[in-house]
């Protein structure tokens, strides 16, 4: 596969750079008090080493700082590096709403087509059946969560989710009902129909003392109790002395 | 929580499988049977008789449940043994006891009869003992008359030391106290019924 490459042609961002520490300096000037220059050689040099943690790190502080539209394409190819598809979608989205005017054209063909790959890498989850806001009966315990956070809810009809490739968890939840989860794995592109289904849960229409589990529960708790007082006078008149032959008086009478 | 109730309720069996009762064994040694044509302090005595009494009831009161049915006197001098089981408060009170001799089954018409009072002889969980030697006392000129007055105020008094108990070992101590004043059974002694074992063996010699 292509390794993405960095978008560096910034005049500024490349004369920044020309004049910037040197390599050994850079872990002394990565900090939270770095200049753009200082930002971008250690975002360069992090990328350049693969770590695209630390790269996306400083691209987005220096898109932070400069909005310069280099730094929001770098967060879109440390995004897809990271395999966080759908956030660097997102990132070539945005920079060609928000920097059209600034881009070439040969950027904004590559921005585009950043956008295009990552938009078909994104997968998703079409939840069908989930209640709407806007339902009649609407029950606001209802919770839906993509890998244990909760996604908002909306009226459209599935609800969508969006995914990266790889290993995820959904559970809908609500009041009374019986939990709907699912579990899998999910390639580059999928999308997945899944059919929520939450079963009211059985609830006790009747007295508790009609329930013969109740009354179950009641034997066994008085021949626990029985059987412990049995034990304990058993204990109790085996532990006693016992009068040994003769004439037995009881002083007590 | 869960915890606790278990050892809560392990306690409560452990406290439960302590003894609370005690047993005093009650040794009467009786004189044999007077040979006929002899005359003896016996006299025309068939039978004995025991009474128990709680210390705190009065020598003149009879009550079935505290009468030994009357024993036969044999020609030879035998013991018999009285056991007599005690809980609660009955632990601490003492003990009346009122050896007869008579001529008749139902013992109605007494020939000979002794008194004794002892002070205590029951201790929680432990067995103790004392021998009345009777044949002895009818033996000894000095005390074989019959006792008079009122058995109340003229029982023989039996102090607490005199009682055996909670004593390991081959040897009968007439001194069951330690110097502090507390029976041994108080004070941590045998937990045994070995003193009073050795007045059983005794007794089946006679």
């Amino acid at each position: 596969m292509k390794r993405p490459g960095l978008f560096v042609r910034s005049i500024v961002l490349g004369l920044l750079l020309a004049l910037g520490p040197s390599s050994a300096a850079l872990a002394q000037a990565c900090g939270e008090h770095a200049t753009a220059a200082e930002r971008f050689a250690c975002a360069a040099q992090a990328a350049e080493d693969g770590l695209w943690a630390d790269a996306l790190a400083q691209f987005q502080a220096l898109y932070a700082e400069t909005h310069a539209p280099s730094a929001l394409f770098n967060v879109g190819i440390a995004f897809q590096s990271l395999g966080r598809h759908r956030e660097a979608r997102d990132a070539f989205d945005q920079l060609m709403r928000e920097h059209a005017a600034d881009l070439d054209d040969e950027t904004r063909v590559e921005a585009a087509r950043q956008y295009g790959t990552e938009a078909t890498r994104v997968a998703r989850l079409r939840l069908h059946d989930v209640p709407h806001p806007s339902a009649a009966g609407w029950d606001a315990t209802l919770r839906v969560r993509l890998d244990g956070r909760t996604v908002s809810i909306g009226d459209d009809e599935p609800l969508v989710l969006e995914a990266d490739p790889g290993a995820h968890g959904v559970s809908v939840t609500q009041d009374a009902h019986e939990e709907f989860v699912w579990e899998g794995t999910l390639a580059d592109g999928q999308s997945l129909d899944l059919d929520v289904s939450m079963p009211l849960l059985p609830t006790s229409s009747h007295p508790v003392y009609e329930d013969a589990g109740f009354w179950i529960a009641i034997v066994l708790g008085a021949c626990a109790i029985a059987g412990g007082a049995v034990l304990g006078w058993w204990l109790q008149q085996d532990a006693q002395l016992d009068t040994r032959g003769g004439f037995v008086i009881p002083v007590g009478g | 929580m869960g915890a606790r109730i278990v050892l809560g309720l392990l306690l409560a069996l452990a406290l439960t499988s302590c003894a609370q009762n005690a047993i005093f064994e009650l040794h009467v040694d009786l004189p044999a049977l007077a040979a006929p044509g002899t005359t003896t302090t016996v006299g025309t005595a068939r039978f004995a008789r025991v009474q128990i009494l709680p210390g705190t009831a009065s020598f003149g009161v009879e009550r079935l449940q505290w009468l030994t049915p009357a024993i036969p006197l044999t020609t030879t001098a035998h013991a018999v043994m009285v056991s007599v089981p005690a809980d609660g408060s009955e632990i601490t009170q003492g003990l009346h006891v009122k050896v007869q001799l008579c001529d008749d089954e139902p013992c109605t018409h007494v020939v000979n009869e002794r008194w004794y009072a002892f002070d205590r002889v029951f201790y929680q969980g432990r067995f103790t003992c004392y021998e009345v030697g009777y044949a002895a006392d009818l033996a000894d000129s000095t005390m074989s008359a019959p006792m008079l007055g009122d058995p109340d105020t003229s029982a023989i008094p039996v102090d607490r030391c005199a009682v055996t108990g909670c004593v390991s070992g081959n040897e009968l101590s007439l001194h069951n106290c330690s110097t502090d004043g507390r029976h041994f059974c108080e004070s941590g002694g045998s937990t045994t019924a070995a003193a009073c074992d050795l007045i059983r063996d005794r007794d089946t010699q006679l």
